[in-house]
């Protein structure tokens, strides 16, 4: 898959795991695994990236003794989904007109 | 491997780096590693599952960007002297003058690099406009009523078409391979200046 278009489905797709209830990176992980495998330093990578888009934002909470990191999406993560949404549908369309003229 | 084990490692290997990105990736597969662990996984297992240190290394180094690894780099590690800094000032027309060689050595290679290809597709696209014209006076010559010089014609933009072909394939290859290239390369340059910060800190 094209890098660039990677990257940007990658960051709606770790969006996508924190839209409903805030969370954090191992969780996500098991979220995302039965639909894709991603390493923790991409989940790393993809998290910086979207904090420094402020699409979503970070706080420490204690748990068990230690310090856990919970991701909480922002109003410019949750209009990224839509504008994924979106882009979705229209792609959605293009690939029904190459199937139906493949026949 | 334990945990603390991989986590020194880890912070060995990417020792050029910015203090605050390493402690913050430390952080976070600090974390990663305790939750495996927390839903019961081993030590080892939970380090294994993160995957081998030097992909980890050649990962985080591709995404930070050169600039931050070379700020890093000539950051002065320890107070400088006065005699350093005269020394530093006084001889700065000398290596001014010394990087910017190699900086022009660098444009240099690329832009000879680029030119070439790009001279191949050129060619590639000359390819296609001989064999156009070979169609194109095929036709004509034709209509003019000299068949046979229109089927030389032909012939040669057949051949032409033929050409483009070969080459269109050869010059796809090349860009790929020379995008690979820089791409390996920029990763072992950013390498270079991370070990070496790991010597520099060994000596002092």
């Amino acid at each position: 898959m094209d890098t660039q278009f990677k990257r940007g489905f990658l960051d709606v797709f770790v969006l996508a795991t924190i839209k409903d209830k805030d969370s954090y990176g191992y969780q996500m992980i098991k979220d995302m695994k039965p639909y894709m495998e991603i390493s923790e330093s991409t989940l790393y990578t993809v998290l910086k990236r979207l904090e420094n888009a402020a699409m979503l934002k970070v706080r420490s909470v204690e748990h068990e003794g230690r310090l856990r990191k919970y991701y909480h999406i922002t109003k410019n993560g949750l209009n990224r989904i839509e504008e994924f949404e979106k882009e979705w549908k229209e792609m959605n369309v293009i690939y029904r007109f190459i199937k139906r003229g493949g026949k | 491997m334990e945990k603390h084990e991989f986590l020194n490692q880890l912070r060995d290997k990417l020792k050029g780096l910015p203090a605050d990105e390493i402690d913050e990736r430390m952080e976070f597969y600090s974390e990663m590693i305790d939750d495996r662990v927390e839903e019961g996984k081993s030590e080892a297992g939970a380090v294994a599952e993160l995957g081998d240190l030097d992909e980890i290394k050649d990962q985080i180094l591709s995404e930070i960007p050169m600039g931050k690894l070379v700020k890093e780099r000539i950051k002065p590690k320890h107070r400088m002297k006065a005699w350093e800094i005269i020394l530093i000032i006084l001889g700065s027309p000398l290596w001014i003058a010394i990087l910017l060689g190699i900086f022009a050595v660098f444009i240099a290679l690329f832009a000879a690099l680029f030119s070439t290809l790009i001279a191949m597709w050129v060619v590639t696209l000359g390819f296609l406009a001989a064999a156009v014209c070979g169609i194109v006076e095929f036709v004509f010559c034709f209509m003019k009523g000299m068949p046979l010089l229109g089927f030389i014609f032909l012939g040669m933009g057949i051949f032409g078409i033929g050409l483009m072909i070969i080459f269109f394939i050869g010059c796809k290859e090349l860009t790929k391979s020379i995008g690979r290239g820089i791409k390996a390369l920029f990763l072992g340059i950013k390498s270079k200046l991370v070990r070496k910060e790991e010597k520099e800190n060994e000596n002092n």
